[in-house]
């Protein structure tokens, strides 16, 4: 464990995991969560499926966004290009990582929630799709700025 | 352009002309009917509903569509790819009056598929029953007689059913009593045994007693023939019925030449309903019928056209202030693809200006800022375009999607080549792994700098406040133009110019500053001198916020504190700017996924080089390509959407406005068009 902390490289993987993991799972449960929301206006109304499948979606881009700085980190200490950080660089990294690691998590299950919500919009008034994809694309906003956060803190070292 | 302006238009003609009136009138599409008042109706001009015409009508279209369904089923219709997104087919008015010859005709063939169509529902049932029939024979297969049988002259025969499991030996213990008796068990399972016993006449009464004791009852089936006989004689029954389905199912796909016209009937008959169901609401007299509508202007002329080939007479006039009159917008090819992203959000109320050409200039840049990928756009724009050449028939709402598709790609290609984003660096990639470029190699340099490059994102940060700044400042502007429109200069003042100078006041402010600049990496455009105008009139702003935004009170503590909270909405502005920060993170996050592909399939490239490895490359590529393609149009789509609801929308937009419910028939497959 102490040697973990002294590698520069180790300590970015560390936050190269977090961020793929924490975010991964945020839109694993937020789009189990649409998901099944989907499946049952599917059953009632097969034609609704286009549009309750974008509803579900919504709530996938956090693991994306944890992908985007995993790779990122990856790319630039010598694991995918790049050479390997010093002590400091890695703990920046790992901090770089955190943002959209936690807020990918806590963002994504709440966009599962809310995007389920809407699917329950579409599935009673299907003309108002339009509106419903804004609910749950409000929850993304605070995903979206920790991506940025962490990409202006990954890109920069 | 703008929100259409609406007359209010009375027809009054003869009652004969009216369904042809009414038939043409529907075919325009472009009236709202309204239904007579209470204080309209009087002795002579009453409704006349006739609910009755209504309900046939609707039968009808039922009826025919479910023959459609058995057509489809039987005789599946061969249809290409994208017939699922195409429209309705047009038909001229001539082709809807002729259809009146061949109505009889084709309702007959929709009541013959439907009787094919019963008559195969009734034989699966005969044939569910059969096979019900068959299993519970198969416990009786071994008896050689009839189940009905009695007995003789001098015997009695009983034939049932024992729960749970006997032998023979167990039962005639059991009727140890009333021997002799003859026992022959048929099966025997755990749940039940088949039994026959045979008896002397006499003790018959006594036999079932006992039988009784155990829980004997009858076989639940009877029949006249021995078991084996009978599952014979069944099996045929089933053989002839299956064989009747698949005559009548022939015989349904023998109308599959026909479907066009039962597709003709089920729209006929939905005209019909709408038209009576609008005629339902209309005053009649005697002779003539009164009937009031909303229409866009423009389209008067059409309607005095059709009136004139009959003796009705027109008549027109504004409409009033205190009517309800519904909304409709028409704009140039520019901005109408965005009309709908604005009527989704909600339709302008009164005195409010159609938003759709200042929402159309930002949308297309902000689509293309986020996706950001010149290849990208590339396949949007000709993918649009293509399925736009293709679907001619595709409803209005559908094409105004796909046009806004092809102009947002259109921008992203232009924010593409500005960053040299070609599907990311795919073609560096290629140049460095099959045809041995240095590290540092750029196939196509971009015009600006790539958007990772060192010090870009935050280069692209200010870029899109900048644009922020400017979406905010048009909507104020917009919000001060509607404010004049109907005369509240104090609105005006308040909640448009003072915002204007309190909110870019600050920024420009900001801009005059060492530490913003600092942080945005930008050099000092604004001169201290300028610095410290911007920030007198950002004062002079937040002065009249104060004193002026409580003004709906009279109590002079009260409004102070209004005027203090509505400052506090500066912070609002605040968070609005910054929002605008997700036009860079999702513009890196399609370059960055798209280089995560060309990496992954350079990678599996290495693992087999040549030609296999050609193809290992490109399926990896195509693959994520597709999918991040998919993912960040639809983002780009969402959050441009957002931008315009949330941060441009409430500045000055309150909607509130009614769609028009058109006059029109809402048929399935074919559109019915004036000729």
């Amino acid at each position: 464990m102490e040697a973990l902390f002294e590698s520069g490289t180790g300590l970015a993987l560390l936050g190269a995991a977090f961020a793929s993991l924490f975010a991964g799972c945020g839109s694993a449960i937020g789009c189990g969560i649409a998901g099944q929301a989907a499946a049952g206006v599917v059953t009632e109304d097969p034609s609704k499926f286009a549009k309750v499948l974008i509803l579900e979606l919504l709530p996938g881009t956090q693991g994306i966004y944890g992908l985007i700085i995993a790779f990122v980190t990856l790319a630039g200490i010598g694991i995918l290009g790049g050479d390997a950080p010093t002590v400091a660089e890695g703990w920046y990294y790992f901090f770089g990582c955190l943002p959209i690691g936690f807020v990918g998590l806590i963002s994504g299950m709440h966009q599962g929630k809310t995007a389920a919500a809407s699917i329950g919009v579409v599935a009673k008034q299907p003309e108002q799709f339009g509106k419903s994809l804004i609910f749950p694309a409000m929850v993304e906003t605070y995903a979206i700025l920790a991506l940025l956060v962490s990409i202006l803190v990954v890109v920069s070292i | 352009m703008a929100v259409l302006k609406m007359k209010h238009i009375s027809i009054c003609g003869l009652k004969s002309d009216r369904k042809q009136i009414m038939e043409r009138l529907q075919r325009l599409e472009s009236l709202e009917i309204i239904g007579a008042k209470e204080d309209e109706l009087d002795e002579v001009f009453k409704q006349e509903v006739s609910s009755e015409n209504v309900f046939e009508y609707e039968k009808n279209t039922h009826n025919a569509d479910n023959a459609l369904g058995l057509l489809a089923v039987y005789a599946p219709e061969k249809t290409g790819l994208l017939a699922g997104f195409d429209g309705r087919v047009g038909v001229s008015a001539k082709e809807y009056e002729d259809f009146e010859d061949k109505y009889d005709d084709v309702s007959e063939v929709v009541d013959t598929i439907l009787a094919h169509g019963k008559n195969i529902n009734d034989n699966n049932a005969e044939i569910v029953r059969c096979t019900q029939q068959i299993e519970q024979l198969t416990l009786w297969k071994d008896l050689d007689i009839p189940l009905s049988y009695a007995g003789s002259r001098d015997t009695k025969t009983y034939i049932g059913v024992l729960p749970k499991m006997w032998t023979e030996e167990t039962i005639r213990k059991q009727l140890a009593s009333v021997d002799p008796v003859e026992i022959e068990v048929v099966s025997s399972t755990k749940e039940q045994t088949c039994v026959v016993i045979t008896c002397l006449k006499e003790n018959a009464d006594a036999v079932a007693d006992e039988l009784k004791i155990v829980g004997f009852s009858l076989p639940p089936i009877s029949c006249e023939l021995p078991p084996a006989q009978e599952k014979t004689k069944l099996e045929k029954r089933i053989e002839d019925l299956e064989k009747e389905n698949e005559e009548l199912k022939e015989k349904i796909a023998a109308f599959a030449d026909r479907r066009n016209d039962i597709k003709f009937l089920s729209d006929y008959d939905v005209v019909k309903t709408s038209d009576q169901e609008a005629t339902n609401t209309i005053a009649q007299s005697g002779h003539t019928f009164v009937l009031n509508a909303y229409i866009p202007e423009r389209e008067v002329k059409k309607v005095e056209k059709i009136i004139a080939d009959y003796d009705a007479v027109i008549e027109t006039r504004d409409v009033r202030d205190d009517e309800d009159v519904p909304v409709v917008l028409s704009n140039n090819a520019f901005a109408a693809p965005v009309t709908g992203v604005v009527a989704s959000y909600a339709l302008p109320g009164k005195g409010e200006i159609d938003p759709s050409m200042v929402v159309a200039c930002f949308y297309y840049l902000f689509f293309g800022l986020m996706l950001s990928d010149a290849m990208y756009g590339l396949l949007l724009t000709v993918g649009s375009c293509l399925l736009l050449k293709l679907l001619k028939n595709a409803e209005p709402e559908f094409k105004n999607t796909l046009r806004m598709f092809r102009n947002g790609g259109i921008a992203t290609i232009f924010w593409g080549v500005i960053f040299g984003s070609y599907f990311g660096d795919l073609f560096d990639v290629i140049g460095k792994e099959f045809f041995g470029k240095p590290d540092d190699f750029v196939a196509i340099p971009p015009l600006w700098n790539s958007a990772l490059a060192a010090g870009m994102p935050m280069k692209i940060l200010t870029l899109s406040l900048a644009l922020g700044t400017i979406h905010i400042t048009v909507a104020l502007i917009i919000k001060i133009i509607q404010c004049l429109r109907v005369k509240d200069i104090l609105g005006a003042l308040t909640d448009g110019v003072a915002w204007l100078l309190f909110a870019d006041g600050l920024i420009v402010f900001g801009m005059s500053t060492d530490m913003i600049c600092n942080i945005l990496t930008c050099p000092k455009i604004v001169s201290p001198l300028g610095g410290k105008i911007a920030l007198i009139l950002a004062i002079i702003g937040c002065i009249i916020v104060l004193l002026f935004d409580g003004r709906s009170s009279r109590n002079p503590v009260k409004r102070l504190m209004k005027g203090i909270y509505g400052v506090y909405g500066i912070t609002g502005y605040l968070s609005d700017l910054l929002s605008y920060s997700r036009l860079l993170a999702l513009g890196l996050a399609t370059g960055v996924i798209c280089s995560v592909a060309n990496q992954l399939a350079d990678l599996v490239y290495g693992i087999a080089p040549g030609i296999i490895g050609i193809i290992l490359f490109i399926i990896v590529f195509l693959l994520m390509n597709a999918i991040n393609l998919f993912i960040n149009a639809l983002g780009a789509y969402v959050h441009t959407n957002r931008l315009q609801y949330v941060e441009m929308f409430g500045k000055f937009y309150e909607g509130g406005g009614r769609e028009m419910n058109s006059f029109k028939a809402k048929t399935k497959y074919f559109k019915f068009k004036e000729n």
